[in-house]
């Protein structure tokens, strides 16, 4: 008799969290699925970056262009100019001295595994986060967050976690926490949707 | 920074297919430009590429190739006699990044300690540090905060690392996951290499669940596939010949116990040209005993001259007497062919010469002195009635006069004008490796970035320390040719290792730490990073002071040993350097400005122009070594025939058939090489003891009806055994199969043509 109490009892336990994980669940599909919607986003962004070995806060700012599904660019205006780009596999570096550099992700898998986050979020593409990350989901529809925990070791010795903030379709913050302690944060500004 | 700079460094390319190296002498015979032995250094060369293998894996998804990429890799380095297998991951072993950091300011070539160099060095942290990928510098900027350990590893690599997928080495369309191994060997061990090959074949088929495909390649892959194409062929082609040669006998003459008997001379042949190799040489090369083989198979002919000219009416030993001063002129002068060969100073064909010689000369004293007993042991009933087409043949023949001899003169003269020879000068091409197996090697090597070792400058010294300082004191004259645009860059042994000296320079040159701690003090203050950010540095400088400098012996199993052994050899008392070239935009240029340093310890090489030289010496040489040769046959000839009549014709018979052979090669478009000139000889001796035997004065028909019997059993037996050997698809062994199979035929042809009749 007791037994079967229990039984019960786990059922309806089982039930209700389901219930609440099928409620987060559809309401991260339905995140993922407005972010991957999005396939032009051009915006600007400023960065806050506290690095120990350094005195004090560094302040950057610039612009973000994101094309689906997988070209992104950041260049930094502020202090100095700095362009990063990335295509596929391909990833184009212009210094502030103006050198420029050309590498292959795949080579360097760490930057690989930095790269596909962003990626991964603008295009709403879970199964690629989750290649690289450990992926939780918090909020609603509206007002979400998404953090990325990396999995492979040799990452985690340098990134501790990844959070992304996010309004609808819009990813307004990044927030990276760096294993050694220094932290940066990125606000974001959509100037232009496209579709 | 291990993680953003991957420790890739070029492998060095071999250039000839060791299978084939056997056939190269060790020593040139053109002068070199300096005293150094260009084939020497050539020999040195290949040995050290010897032990280094290139595979690849293929099919299945690339997640799969890369886990059994990695999974490989890790099987074959619990493996001793791998020193090292390379596959994108984990390129720098620990010991590798112990010794990089440990000894980093000894072996930068470009560090500035100045305060102004400091400064500078801060801006760009500073900015690497707020830039995207900040996170990926981190870590070494406290205690290299100008990036020596980056400076020092682009001083190490020459080519760009192949594309990498699951962070492993793939191809760049990325269907191929690559890797690059290398085992302990002492020279050109095929053995060594063989089990090698073995051993990761066994390796890969154990990790393979997914129906992956391996390819390996490399020198030894070359060498271990050239044996056992070479032998599994010349086997298969043995045994059928051997068959069909027993058949024809048994046809020829009808008894078992004669074509036992007659294999008995071959055999002892075969015996007597091991030992006697083998007591001169000390050892017989493999390749030395499978083409012997093939030249000493005409001790076959002896036995069937001697069964040919039995007859009933007579004792066998008068019948044997008859014949056995042309047997023997024809023995003598084949050997004396020979004997040629054996005065190269190349070990493989001086061993083929000695192999033949005694073989040949045992052969016939075998069938003159042991075969008329043997045959005496059981009767034998002699078929003494040839058939009748045999008499037709022996009846053929066309008048030795001035007017048949000018004719097949001048046809050979215009062929030879229409069809001039064409030798061949690349070894490789000679080289039984499948094209498929030379464009896998290609391909690897191309999507492995591995240089092509075509120019070399080689550097001598007497010891290894000393020969890196001498690679140092090139420097300037080598980074002027980069300016110049005669080189695009160059791999030198001390940008990897630089010489004690150097390095001890390098320490001197090192503040002291007060110095170096105001230097940077200052430097901080113009910049944004934290007061004391940089003991870590301070320190490792000061500490750098006291360290002992790198030798050979503290590099040893790290990566630098192992690039250094492609790099820096011993021969005996002298070191050699060998400083690869990239980007070479004219040879001939290149070679002009080297020469110009005027140094006799500096050899430039260009290792295709050597080999290929060394062919056409070594050609040369055989080819005048073959004209003494003939001379001499000429001279025994003359001496031993005194009969001016028969020693035109048989001169006749013999050049003919020997040019004829030449022509027809020439027409089948045959590059000719060394291969085809051995036959030659082979020709030569088959020559001579056709038109020897045609052209002896006979007393009755019926003695001339057997000489033929006996020459069309020799020729169809020579003919099928050379027939099948010109089928093959081994380049060597189709060589010497066409040239012995059409030089036999017109022998035999001519020979019928001009023979003399008998008196009555």
């Amino acid at each position: 008799m007791k037994n079967k109490l229990k039984i019960i009892l786990c059922i309806i336990l089982n039930l209700a969290f389901s219930t609440i994980t099928y409620a987060g669940a559809q309401d991260f599909k339905l995140v993922l699925e407005n972010l991957a919607k999005v396939k032009h986003i051009n915006a600007e962004f400023e960065e806050t970056k506290s690095i120990n070995m350094l005195e004090n806060k560094i302040k950057l700012a610039g612009l973000l262009e994101y094309r689906a599904p997988d070209s992104l660019s950041k260049q930094t205006l502020q202090p100095t100019s700095e362009l990063f780009v990335v295509k596929g596999n391909d990833l184009h570096i212009k210094n502030a001295a103006g050198e420029e550099t050309d590498l292959l992700l795949t080579n360097y898998p760490v930057v690989e595994m930095f790269v596909e986050a962003y990626r991964g979020l603008l295009a709403g593409n879970l199964k690629k986060l989750r290649d690289y990350y450990e992926v939780q989901f918090t909020g609603n529809i509206k007002h979400w967050t998404i953090t990325l925990t990396p999995i492979e070791e040799e990452a985690l010795e340098l990134i501790s976690i990844i959070t992304a903030e996010g309004i609808g379709e819009n990813i307004h913050k990044v927030t990276v926490n760096e294993a050694n302690g220094d932290s940066s944060v990125m606000q974001i500004k959509n100037t232009q949707d496209g579709a | 920074m291990f993680i953003i700079v991957g420790g890739w460094l070029a492998i060095t390319k071999t250039t000839i297919s060791s299978d084939m190296q056997q056939f190269l002498p060790a020593k040139s015979k053109s002068a070199p430009i300096s005293n150094i032995d260009p084939l020497k250094v050539l020999n040195i060369i290949n040995q050290a590429n010897s032990g280094l293998f290139l595979f690849a894996i293929e099919g299945g998804t690339d997640k799969q190739r890369a886990t059994a990429s990695i999974q490989l890799r890790k099987k074959l380095l619990k493996d001793e006699k791998f020193v090292f297998v390379n596959n994108g991951k984990g390129t720098l072993a620990k010991k590798d990044r112990n010794i990089l950091n440990q000894y980093r300011y000894l072996l930068t070539e470009n560090a500035d300690y100045s305060e102004n160099s400091l400064v500078k060095a801060l801006q760009v942290r500073y900015q690497e540090l707020t830039s995207p990928l900040g996170a990926f510098f981190k870590s070494s900027i406290n205690s290299d905060p100008t990036a020596e350990v980056r400076a020092i590893l682009k001083q190490w690599q020459l080519g760009k690392e192949p594309t990498k997928l699951h962070s492993v080495w793939f191809s760049n369309n990325k269907d191929t996951a690559l890797l690059v191994a290398g085992i302990k060997i002492n020279g050109a061990d095929i053995n060594a290499q063989q089990r090698a090959v073995d051993i990761i074949k066994d390796n890969f088929s154990a990790i393979n669940n997914n129906g992956l495909k391996l390819a390996i390649s490399g020198t030894g892959v070359f060498a271990v596939q050239a044996r056992t194409k070479i032998k599994s062929e010349s086997q298969r082609i043995s045994v059928i010949a051997s068959i069909a040669v027993m058949l024809l006998m048994l046809f020829a003459f009808r008894s078992v116990w004669l074509v036992f008997l007659a294999a008995i001379p071959l055999l002892c042949a075969i015996i007597s040209g091991v030992i006697v190799t083998q007591v001169i040489f000390g050892s017989i090369q493999g390749i030395t005993l499978a083409f012997g083989l093939t030249l000493i198979g005409v001790a076959l002919d002896y036995p069937v001259h001697i069964f040919s000219h039995i007859v009933k009416s007579e004792n066998i030993k008068t019948s044997i007497n008859n014949i056995w001063p042309t047997m023997r002129l024809g023995v003598i002068t084949t050997s004396l062919g020979f004997l040629a060969l054996t005065q190269t100073n190349f070990n493989g064909l001086a061993q083929l010469g000695v192999f033949a010689v005694a073989g040949l000369l045992t052969a016939a004293v075998v069938s003159r002195f042991v075969l008329a007993d043997l045959i005496l042991l059981r009767p034998v009933r002699i078929k003494e009635v040839v058939p009748a087409w045999v008499g037709w043949i022996s009846q053929v023949s066309i008048s030795f006069n001035v007017i048949n001899v000018s004719l097949f003169t001048s046809v050979a003269g215009a062929l030879i004008f229409m069809y001039p020879v064409n030798w061949e000068s690349d070894l490789t091409k000679l080289s039984p490796i499948s094209a498929e197996q030379v464009t896998l090697d290609t391909r690897l090597r191309k999507q492995l970035n591995a240089d092509d070792l075509v120019n070399v400058l080689i550097v001598r010294a007497s010891s290894s320390n000393a020969v890196l300082k001498k690679s140092e004191q090139l420097a300037a004259s080598l980074e002027k040719m980069v300016n110049d645009k005669t080189i695009a860059g160059y791999r030198a042994p001390h940008h990897l290792l630089p010489s004690i000296e150097t390095q001890k320079l390098r320490q001197q040159n090192l503040p002291n730490s007060d110095i170096l701690n105001q230097r940077v003090n200052k430097a901080i203050q113009e910049s944004n990073f934290r007061p004391g950010s940089f003991s870590a540095y301070i320190k490792d400088v000061e500490e750098s002071k006291t360290l002992a400098p790198l030798d050979r012996e503290k590099i040893q199993g790290t990566i630098l040993d192992r690039q250094l052994a492609s790099m820096l050899f011993r021969q005996k008392d002298e070191w050699f350097a060998v400083i690869r070239f990239i980007g070479v935009s004219e040879s001939a240029v290149l070679e002009q400005q080297l020469n110009k340093l005027g140094d006799d310890d500096l050899a430039y090489i260009n290792i295709k122009q050597v080999s290929q030289s060394a062919v056409d010496d070594f050609r040369n040489e055989a080819l005048k070594l073959i004209a003494i040769g003939l001379l001499v046959i000429f001279i025994t000839l003359i001496v031993s025939l005194r009969d001016s009549q028969r020693l035109m014709r048989v001169c006749f018979i013999v050049s003919m058939a020997l040019v004829f052979d030449i022509i027809w090669l020439n027409i089948l478009d045959q590059a000719l090489s060394l291969f085809h000139l051995i036959s030659l000889l082979l020709v030569l001796g088959l020559g001579l003891d056709y038109s020897l035997f045609y052209t002896r004065s006979v007393d009755t028909k019926s003695v001339r009806e057997r000489t033929a019997y006996g020459m069309l059993v020799c020729f169809g037996s020579t003919a099928l055994v050379f027939g099948m050997l010109a089928t093959s698809s081994i380049p060597v062994l189709n060589a010497i199969g066409l040239t012995v199979f059409i030089g036999v035929s017109f022998n035999y042809i001519l020979a019928t043509f001009f023979s003399t009749k008998s008196i009555t």
